[in-house]
């Protein structure tokens, strides 16, 4: 189930609401789970068993780490082994078998088994406990539906934010629900399914359109196009989604860290990854980067810190051979940057800087749209090759969707939000917020059926 | 202050939510939808073997989103955000002036488009007394009604390529075509009756050598919202009017329906000036073998292979043929050259957007 759905929105939220409103608090934390097992249950009902046997697994191992001091390290490395195991047979058995096959030894049959929904995120956030626990930064938690309820909470479960153990420890067992946080919970949701409906969704059929139309009518401005479409599906996309998902935990009374800032405002990439996906990088940044010596080891180690962090990065959103491309990508970059990048971008113009940053973004999203290698390079290709600069074709599109682009730039910057903060006190403005809410969500609704609406032109036979 | 707008705001998104829910939970199931013109999806059993299929979530989520309250409102309320928001197209229709609606056509199947035009040929060579007519939608002929930075593939370069590439008797349309406007449609993709009678003026000169007959007119319907109106949800908009079209002298018609269907007294079927598709008044639609007997002695037989343009020409040729026989290749699926006798006049009738996406046209050979 997706937030964005007229099941999410009009079964499955508010008959949660109701159980978690009426429920007494100290059954909040297993009406949670209950409900969020649903959730899971309701697209995966056969992994929903794999998910509670990460979690017990996961949960057993803190137990015994913080009781156990002297078998503390290996049993730390039974916690990696379990959790990258699982994580390993479910999203690339497949990958390395074919890797295995191509070399000819035909030992292995792929499986072809569907991955199931957020295993990544999930597994990351289970296994942050152990490893907290090993490290001290948090105790052990005594409940086990507790714990459960803290992989499973529903808002998070399938497109993160990563939420870390240590981080919402506090809240499991206390945590304020007034209205306050549930009309900041509204406004944040609403905003969240505007970015992923009204944005991301026609975005992505800019981008659909543009990708497949023929290399005769392609033009190199409607190959920018495209990629700039994708680029603004992407993170509308995503960071709508970790926007309704902190809303839905703030009307729940969780607060979740924030997961973007403005990442297309960046003036380097250094910078971009730091506004980008923030709780995966964060992740990354202490679990391995940081274990394996960072950047206090010497050039030639944090050189290859970097890229093992970004090849892994990379290979994290998927199992194929791009992913890894896309991370070294930016492995790279971080490493010129953080030689020598950074000192000469101080020397430029913020224009330019934001430039460079923007355009090695786009070409980086390049590598994360296409799976195969030639499609990259042919769409690379047509971006900065192609001898038609111009064409009618992407006059049309440029004009059929500008309101749509000229948002979503807008909407890249804080200019909105912060054109309106310093009013934010002056009640006259704050009385648009019910209005705005009501305004989106009719829309959302609208689009949400229109997405589903399918004229057949023929008679039926 | 602050607080009372917190309130109001958390009192109207909890209400919206839970209204529509409600309202959903008792609002009662449609079989079909007219706008769509297909079967809307029903509840999915509940047992436990269907539950933990794979499939049941996505039925549901199906059978949600069909059976959403206010389905056809939300679609026109989208439809009427992409016009305020400046948008020139929605879900492949342009918003043109004056409130028609035009078929957008970005790209078409080139590789296809040679195909057909193969199959064409062939048919032509084997077969005598060939009329091959493409006939241009709106998007070509009416294009000063478009938007501005509106984008359709070129129809009439197609047309030039279809006709210097097929040896039969090709029938010209585009220049008559041209001279007026209103020969489509508003809100449909087809064209009207003044569109239809170009091209059956175009057949009198270019096929029969003669001059056409003269036709009444009557208006029988009002507002028939297109599959135009359908597909962009502009719902608002003014529909078209139906017209009978009748030969001055009178003609008596058998028309039969399916090879061995049932047999009317008129090609017109008044129900459809009911329903949503009017269209379908001019001899029921889409059918696979559509045969039409008159009262004109002449001897002479048409045998036509068509679209669906075709079905609004047929008022104007059964002044000239004393049997019709047609059929669409899209659900016909016996021998051609068993039904095409010698003497027969033989047409090929398509639209070009039809001719460009069609794959049935195989069925030619």
């Amino acid at each position: 189930m997706v937030f964005s759905s007229l099941v999410f929105l009009f079964a499955y939220f508010p008959l949660t609401l109701c159980i978690m409103k009426l429920v007494p608090s100290k059954y909040r934390n297993l009406a949670l789970l209950i409900v969020s097992l649903f959730f899971y249950g309701w697209s995966e009902p056969k992994y929903i068993i794999l998910m509670i046997f990460s979690c017990v697994i996961n949960y057993y191992f803190g137990h015994i780490l913080a009781n156990d001091q002297a078998k503390a390290k290996k049993i730390l490395i039974m916690v990696v082994i379990f959790n990258l195991g699982i994580l390993g047979f479910f999203k690339y058995y497949d990958f390395f078998v074919g890797i295995i096959n191509s070399f000819g030894y035909e030992i292995l049959k792929p499986l072809n088994l569907p991955l199931p929904v957020g295993i990544s995120f999930y597994t990351f956030q289970a296994m942050s406990y152990p490893i907290d626990i090993y490290r001290k930064q948090a105790d052990e938690q005594k409940s086990m539906v507790n714990f459960i309820c803290y992989v499973t909470c529903f808002p998070q479960l399938i497109a993160g934010p990563i939420v870390r153990y240590k981080d919402i420890a506090k809240q499991l067992e206390y945590r304020l629900e007034s209205a306050d946080q549930f009309y900041e919970g509204i406004k944040r949701f609403v905003t969240g399914l505007a970015k992923k409906v009204l944005l991301a969704n026609n975005a992505g059929i800019l981008w659909e359109a543009i990708n497949s139309t023929s290399k005769d009518q392609m033009s190199m401005a409607l190959a920018w196009l495209g990629i700039i479409a994708y680029a603004f599906q992407i993170y509308f996309d995503f960071s709508g989604y970790s926007d309704m998902a902190i809303g839905l935990g703030k009307m729940f009374g969780f607060d979740f860290l924030e997961n973007f800032n403005y990442p297309y405002i960046a003036s380097s990439i250094t910078d971009f990854w730091r506004r980008w996906h923030i709780s995966l990088s964060t992740w990354f940044r202490d679990y391995v980067y940081i274990p394996l010596g960072g950047s206090r080891s010497g050039l030639f180690k944090t050189c290859r810190n970097l890229l093992i962090v970004w090849m892994l990065t990379g290979f994290w959103h998927g199992a194929s051979w791009n992913f890894i491309l896309w991370g070294l990508f930016y492995g790279m970059i971080l490493i010129f940057e953080k030689i020598i990048g950074l000192k000469l971008l101080a020397k430029l113009p913020s224009f330019f800087r934001h430039c460079y940053a923007l355009i090695l973004i786009l070409i980086g999203w390049v590598l994360f749209a296409f799976t195969d290698i030639s499609s990259i390079v042919d769409y690379l290709r047509m971006m900065f090759e192609q001898p038609v600069l111009i064409n009618d074709l992407f006059l049309y599109y440029l004009r059929n969707n500008i309101f749509l682009l000229v948002v979503c730039m807008l909407a890249s910057t804080p200019i909105i939000y912060t054109s309106f903060n310093p009013l934010r006190h002056n009640r006259n403005l704050e009385v648009l917020v019910p209005v705005w809410v009501m305004v989106m969500m009719f829309l959302c609704v609208a689009f949400i059926c229109d997405a589903t609406y399918n004229p057949f032109l023929y008679f039926r036979f | 202050m602050k607080r009372k707008i917190q309130y109001i705001t958390i009192s109207l998104f909890l209400i919206f939510i839970f209204s529509f829910a409600i309202l959903n939970v008792f609002n009662k199931d449609k079989e079909f939808s007219e706008n769509e013109n297909r079967y809307l999806a029903t509840m999915p059993q509940i047992n436990l073997k269907n539950v933990f299929d794979d499939d049941f979530d996505e039925e549901f989520d199906t059978y949600f989103n069909d059976q959403f309250v206010f389905r056809d409102q939300w679609i026109m309320l989208k439809s009427f955000y992409q016009q305020l928001t400046l948008n020139i197209a929605n879900n492949g229709v342009y918003y043109a002036k004056d409130q028609n609606l035009i078929s957008q056509g970005l790209s078409y199947n080139s590789a296809l488009l040679s195909k057909n035009i193969g199959y064409v040929n062939n048919f032509a060579k084997k077969h005598e007394n060939v009329n091959f007519m493409l006939i241009p939608t709106a998007a070509a002929i009416n294009d000063e009604l478009l938007p501005t930075f509106s984008y359709n593939y070129d129809q009439l370069a197609i047309i030039d390529h279809a006709y210097n590439n097929v040896e039969a008797n090709n029938i010209k349309l585009v220049e008559s075509l041209a001279k007026q406007s209103g020969q489509y449609f508003k809100t449909d993709h087809h064209w009207n009756e003044k569109g239809a009678l170009v091209g059956y003026e175009a057949i009198c000169q270019q096929v029969l050598n003669k001059d056409p007959n003269k036709f009444i007119f009557e208006l029988v319907a009002e507002n028939f919202k297109g599959t135009l109106c359908s597909k962009a949800g502009t719902f608002w908009y003014e529909g078209d009017d139906i017209y009978r079209i009748d030969p001055l002298d009178k003609i008596e018609v058998k028309m039969q329906i399916e090879l061995d269907g049932e047999e009317y007294d008129s090609i017109y079927m008044d129900e459809a000036l009911k329903a949503k598709d009017k269209y379908t008044y001019y001899e029921d639609g889409n059918h696979a073998y559509v045969k039409i007997s008159t009262s004109v002695e002449n001897g002479k037989k048409a045998f036509i292979i068509k679209d669906s343009y075709a079905h609004i020409l047929i008022p104007y040729l059964i002044s000239e043929y004393e049997e019709i026989e047609m059929v669409d290749l899209r659900y016909f699926r016996q021998d051609l050259n068993e039904y095409i006798e010698d003497n027969d006049d033989v047409y090929i009738i398509y639209s070009v957007d039809s001719f460009v996406s069609d794959s049935n046209l195989v069925f030619l050979n």
